[in-house]
């Protein structure tokens, strides 16, 4: 394993959670914890975050990353996942880049759902920043589109030549491919993220032509290659020169010192 | 973490893997790895991989899961053949979990991966195969006719809308056969003698999401006699598409290969 790069397992209550830390290479600067989206954008995303926990390493900000319980190689059946879990895994990662990190207020990024996660810590700790990524604030209107692109799978022809997307077993419910509860399904139907005063200072990543998640409130255009995945549910590559550049811009950001 | 219990192991020059363990009263001689599909990161397909590798070690099979260079968390990009990568990978699983035998594969690329490997390391005692080399021939021929037979106009149109598209594209020779690590026509025959000589056992699935695999006549025709052979265990699910995207199909997948484990390599 490379000293850029340090994978984990983070024990928590019963909730062992699979992470990667990427120390700061030379001065350290700031934290940052990354809260990833989940259901089948985690895997869709998994490695833009990887890149981008590189490149902001290498300018001076330590990065941790980890997988929800349920999600990725963290424990957990599909089924566990949950968005209340979610929120209690940040704290556990939370804890987790403060040991390695000191006592410092890092920046908090919640990336599509992850943004719940985050904006549970930004209101219930001091943050040094909160960065909000192309942020699912609306959990019933991300949901309708969940399952528009879940029912646009199963009547794929090109998906299933021969027909068969849509069976399901008897009980079961998936969103996206993924098994998922009942209680997700409702959790996420009343989800909703409203800011809060007490916020530290936020950015969005959004792309230039979206319309901002939330009004007056400094902003990063992502570069084309980084936020079209929001709409896949087969994987593709990231621009390398698109992740670097949109580091400088993070590690150039006023919450962080120069 | 888990019940059969997870370590991460260094695999050297930026990789880990992550190793399922079985309990220690229930291990096999035989442990498992899973090759990344494509550019998935390891838990696989809508994490297909993560629940077969803890199955797999919940009936006694150590299970390691890594990303190749360039995939997921192996940040930095391969500056080796693929073959040498899992050589030095398959060392480490050795010394990890002290089996000396191996099934190794997965979908797609993977599956070519398992396939090469076996026929240069004996301590591939067994392949996972799935979506792995097929040619066309005459049954993908009567595949075609099949598929067009069930399409709507709708699709039809769609064709259509295609075949305009195709014509002012500029010229491609990019076919299955030139994007994968495919031998020359035949080779594969030979191939399969020799892994069958040697007692490998192999695990071939077809899923009806590809291109080329239209029907299971093709898989008789590429392999020849040796396909029917006792050492091969061949399915073929059509209303499965190549990444698994219905739960029911990943359930069925992890059950399919788990039997064919316990069955193949009972100790």
């Amino acid at each position: 394993m490379s000293a850029a790069l340090q994978p984990l397992l983070l024990d928590g209550d019963d909730r062992g959670l699979f992470a990667v830390f990427h120390p700061a290479q030379g001065r350290v600067r700031a934290s940052l914890l990354i809260c990833p989206p989940f259901l089948h954008e985690h895997a869709m995303s998994y490695r833009l975050f990887a890149m981008l926990g590189d490149a902001l390493a290498q300018r001076g900000i330590s990065v941790l990353r980890f997988d929800y319980h349920g999600m990725g190689d963290s424990s957990g059946s599909d089924v566990a996942f949950s968005l209340r879990g979610a929120c209690a895994d940040a704290r556990i990662a939370l804890e987790a880049l403060r040991s390695r990190t000191g006592g410092a207020a890092p920046i908090v990024l919640g990336a599509r759902g992850g943004a719940f996660a985050a904006a549970a810590l930004a209101d219930a700790m001091p943050l040094r920043g909160l960065w909000l990524w192309q942020p699912v604030v609306d959990g019933a209107l991300y949901l309708t589109g969940l399952k528009e692109l879940d029912q646009a799978h199963r009547q794929s022809t090109r998906r299933y030549p021969n027909g068969g997307g849509e069976r399901i077993a008897p009980g079961d419910r998936t969103v996206v491919g993924l098994p998922c509860t009942a209680g997700l399904l409702e959790e996420l139907a009343s989800a909703h993220i409203e800011r809060a005063a007490k916020w530290p200072p936020l950015t969005l990543l959004e792309p230039a032509d979206a319309p901002a998640s939330f009004p007056g409130t400094r902003r990063i255009a992502l570069a084309t290659g980084l936020y079209e995945w929001v709409t896949r549910v087969d994987i593709d590559h990231f621009p390398p020169p698109a992740v670097r550049d949109l580091a400088d811009r993070l590690a150039a950001s006023p919450e962080i010192p120069r | 973490m888990t019940a059969v219990g997870e370590e991460i192991i260094d695999l050297g020059e930026g990789v880990f893997g992550i190793l399922s363990q079985p309990p220690p009263d229930r291990r096999k001689s035989v442990g498992v790895i899973i090759f990344n599909s494509g550019i998935l990161h390891r838990p696989g397909p809508f994490r297909m991989h993560v629940r077969l590798a803890r199955r797999l070690a919940e009936l006694g099979y150590a299970t390691l899961r890594f990303d190749f260079p360039g995939v997921g968390d192996s940040l930095p990009r391969a500056t080796r053949p693929p073959m040498q990568i899992v050589r030095d990978v398959l060392e480490r699983a050795q010394q990890h979990t002290g089996c000396t035998r191996f099934v190794a594969g997965g979908i797609c690329s993977a599956a070519d991966l398992g396939w090469q490997l076996a026929l240069e390391d004996e301590r591939i005692a067994g392949v996972l195969m799935i979506d792995g080399l097929a040619r066309h021939g005459r049954y993908h021929l009567l595949g075609r006719l099949m598929r067009a037979k069930r399409k709507s106009l709708g699709d039809w149109m769609d064709v259509v809308r295609r075949i305009v598209m195709r014509t002012k594209a500029p010229p491609t020779i990019e076919t299955v056969e030139n994007m994968r690590d495919w031998p020359a026509p035949g080779v594969e025959r030979r191939e399969l003698r020799r892994l069958l000589d040697r007692g490998t056992e192999l695990f071939i699935l077809f899923s009806g999401g590809t291109s080329y695999f239209l029907h299971p006549g093709q898989f008789y025709d590429t392999y020849g006699a040796d396909a029917r052979a006792p050492g091969v265990d061949f399915h073929y699910w059509p209303q499965c598409d190549h990444m698994m995207y219905s739960e029911i199909d990943r359930a069925a997948f992890i059950e399919t290969v788990s039997d064919w484990l316990q069955k193949r390599f009972p100790d």
